[in-house]
């Protein structure tokens, strides 16, 4: 009984991924849409492989007048980094502010006024004050850039301050061991920092770190928090949108499989129609599963994206394909030719795509949308995937599991019931 | 050979008012292969689809190794093997992945199953193309593994409809040798077919359908009896020579029951041949219309059918 179910879904399985075109649909084009929409937000700036961003538009306010903000300034638009960055300095905060929320930058860092003095030991006494923090100004559009920028910054107050902090430390203990006597220390302080500057800020001794730097998120744009990537909804949306692809296809197999004639045949062996039936619906939903989780594994790939809770999304993906595969059914039910559930099933694939909001992105917030979007399976996986993403756990995706549910089996029960009269009429 | 392995008793299906089988009633013996013979339209397909439990009919039943196609479609479905007469394949898989899948709804699996899959496919002559997807294979081959299908777990009874529909000579040559195999091995079938020349070689009995009703049954020996005495003068002529004229001219001929002509042959229904013919060789000469050779045809099932329904075979 199970076996033929399985024996069913297994072939219906070889046949849709021995499909290249099914495979581009369904593995290919989601891929190249999440890549699409990754450039369309600034979450990438390059060819699309997410490894070699290039020329990240970075405005550098440097209200320094030392050393260590010039070195900072000129760090970005150093030879290795050339291809990297393309630095604009500037004065006006404001106007640098106003090119983030315009899009015009990633980030802006700004080098307080005082930094290098912060950094270097009082020639006087010797004694250092804690540094001054480099505000970076991050694009919450552009994650992936602002977070590279702020990187930079972090890499650079850290080396500089872990060659302050041994200075301090060294000096310290030069003193305490009559090494040096204090009337010196200013010698040996100008000395210690020459060397600092020299070395660009490191000096290889063990020291420890010192909070000389805040990250700011510029509170003018959107209302997502600092770590949401983008990416992290178009995924799952380009993901759900495609879902929808393939259970049409499986709807699309039942027909054709019943005007081809090898449904019928398969009812001439010892099998019934409901291991039939059950059969198609299982390969289908296990497509979906299939689908769904080579396209989280190959974004976790090549996105370096972070889905969140294993178990979470496992449940999720098995949820939405459930109910997905229960649309796929009732289209199968409701077209009279394949023709016609291929055509059913690319408007719904829209409609659906629409209504939860696939291609508005993460802050779209449109009530209307959100009343309909919950007949959609993508809207409810959709809040699901971005929940787990942002760290969410099984226990906060329960009731998108339960819509799911509900969905499935309401669809289920549609489609058998019309299923049902239809063979009773053909035989 | 003796006791049936298929009866059937007054099976009758209506399509709306529309009867495409009506009150047939016969049995398949054991071991035989019999053919149901009839045009286009006839109910074949129909009859076959009641036998294979796929529709019920509207009166009527059918026992199939004792089990009813009404009362239990699963024993049936156990004894029965199906060749439908539209190719029922997986065109995209391979030929050995299409075996394989059909022989696990047939109930088979393991090892048994894979012997049994390279066993048919020698049977069907296509080892060598088994890993070949079949939308790659000629029409021919098609229908080689469509009958495959049909033969893997070994069925009491074997339904082919059709096989050789649409197919080149030589393929058609090809599947009805198997099928002789067949007949050697053991194997009980029930064939469908509107070539007379078909069921004249492969049966041992002959339904005759037509407008779903089943108008005779018999060996071909009996029904052509139905036919009485008679024999049939094939005379070829020159090619463009026709017509009614020559019709007329050979239908006066002595001992000439019926004169049909074709483009360059004339068709005579006679008593008897030798009687016939100097009667006929004679009008010939005297009409300066020559005569290239000449074939003495036994009774045929194609004189039967004509016999019994005042019209040809084929269409
Ligand atoms: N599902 C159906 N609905 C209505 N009429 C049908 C249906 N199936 C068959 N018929 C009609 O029943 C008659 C017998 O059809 P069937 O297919 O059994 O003939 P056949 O002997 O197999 O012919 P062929 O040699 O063309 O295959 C035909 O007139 C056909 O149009
Ligand atoms: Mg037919």
């Amino acid at each position: 009984m199970i076996n033929k179910i399985l024996r069913i879904a297994l072939k219906d399985l070889r046949i849709l991924f021995a499909d290249r075109a099914a495979v581009l649909m369904m593995l290919a084009a989601p891929l190249v849409l999440t890549l699409g929409m990754g450039f369309v937000t600034g979450s990438f700036s390059d060819d699309g492989n997410g490894n070699s961003i290039s020329d990240i538009p970075v405005t550098v306010i440097n209200n320094d007048e030392g050393d260590f903000g010039r070195i900072l300034a000129n760090t970005f638009a150093a030879p290795e980094l050339d291809t990297l960055f393309a630095v604009t300095t500037g004065t006006d905060l404001a106007a640098a502010k106003q090119a983030i929320d315009d899009d015009q930058a990633a980030a802006v860092v700004i080098i307080p006024a005082g930094f290098s003095d912060s950094i270097m030991p009082d020639p006087a006494t010797g004694a250092v004050s804690d540094a001054l923090p480099v505000e970076v100004y991050s694009n919450p559009a552009r994650p992936i850039s602002a977070g590279v920028v702020q990187s930079i910054v972090a890499d650079f107050t850290q080396q500089v301050t872990t060659g302050v902090v041994s200075g301090r430390v060294l000096i310290e203990q030069m003193i305490a061991a009559s090494l040096i006597a204090p009337d010196e220390v200013p010698a040996v302080a100008a000395a210690l920092g020459q060397q600092l500057q020299t070395s660009g800020g490191s000096l290889n001794l063990i020291g420890q770190e010192a909070p000389v730097i805040r990250l700011n998120s510029a509170e003018t744009t959107a209302a997502q928090p600092d770590t949401f990537d983008p990416i992290a909804f178009f995924a799952p949306a380009m993901a759900l949108l495609f879902l929808m692809y393939t259970v049409t296809r499986g709807a699309q197999s039942i027909l054709t499989e019943r005007d081809e004639g090898t449904m019928s045949r398969i009812l001439t062996t010892p099998t019934s129609v409901s291991q039939v039936l059950g059969g198609k619906t299982f390969g289908t939903f296990l497509s979906g599963v299939v689908q769904v989780g080579l396209l989280i594994v190959g974004t976790a790939i090549l996105f370096q994206l972070n889905w969140g809770s294993p178990l979470g999304v496992t449940l999720l993906i098995i949820f939405v394909a459930a109910a997905a595969t229960g649309w796929g059914m009732l289209i199968a039910a409701v077209a009279r030719t394949p023709g016609q559930a291929a055509s059913i099933g690319t408007a719904l694939m829209l409609l659906f795509a629409i209504l939860s909001g696939t291609f508005f992105g993460p802050s779209a917030d449109t009530p209307f949308i959100n009343i309909l979007g919950s007949i959609t399976p993508n809207k409810w996986a959709l809040d699901g995937f971005v929940e787990l993403a942002s760290g969410g756990t099984v226990a906060d995706i329960v009731p998108m599991l339960i819509a799911l549910t509900i969905m499935a089996v309401v669809l289920f029960v549609i489609a058998v019931i019309v299923f049902s009269k239809q063979w009773r009429t053909s035989r | 050979m003796s006791e049936p392995i298929l009866t059937t008793r007054n099976l009758t299906r209506k399509f709306g008012d529309f009867v495409a089988v009506n009150d047939v009633s016969f049995s398949v013996l054991r071991g035989e292969i019999f053919s149901l013979l009839g045009p286009n339209g006839a109910g074949k397909t129909t009859t076959i689809s009641m036998l294979s439990c796929l529709i019920a009919p509207t009166s009527g039943d059918a026992a199939i190794d004792g089990h009813s196609i009404n009362g239990n479609p699963n024993g049936v479905k156990n004894a029965i093997g199906v060749v439908p007469q539209e190719i029922a394949l997986y065109d995209t898989l391979t030929a050995r992945q299409n075996l394989n899948f059909w022989g696990h709804m047939s109930g088979m699996s393991g090892k048994a199953l894979k012997t049994r899959i390279e066993e048919v496919l020698e049977q069907v002559e296509l080892t060598d193309r088994a890993d070949d997807k079949v939308e790659a294979y000629s029409g021919g081959m098609k229908r080689r593994i469509n009958i495959a299908v049909g033969l893997l777990h070994k069925p009491k009874l074997l339904f082919m409809d059709e096989p050789t529909v649409g197919i080149d000579p030589q393929s058609r040559r090809r599947i009805l040798d198997m099928v002789s195999d067949l007949r050697d091995q053991g194997m009980t079938v029930l064939y469908t077919t509107h070539y007379m020349e078909e069921a004249e070689e492969l049966s041992d009995r002959v339904g005759i359908i037509d407008h779903g009703k089943l108008i005779a049954l018999g060996t071909q020996k009996e029904l052509t009896k139905l036919v009485g005495q008679q024999e049939s003068l094939r005379l070829h002529l020159g090619e463009g020579i026709t017509g009614e004229s020559v019709q007329e001219l050979f239908a006066n001929v002595d001992g000439v029951l019926q004169s049909n002509a074709l483009d360059g042959e004339v068709i005579l229904s006679v008593t008897e041949a030798a009687t016939a013919l100097p009667g006929a060789v004679t009008v010939a000469n005297a009409n300066n219309i020559r005569i290239r050779s000449v074939d003495i045809q036994e009774p045929n099932l194609e004189a039967v059918f004509l016999h019994l329904t005042g019209r040809a075979l084929r269409d």
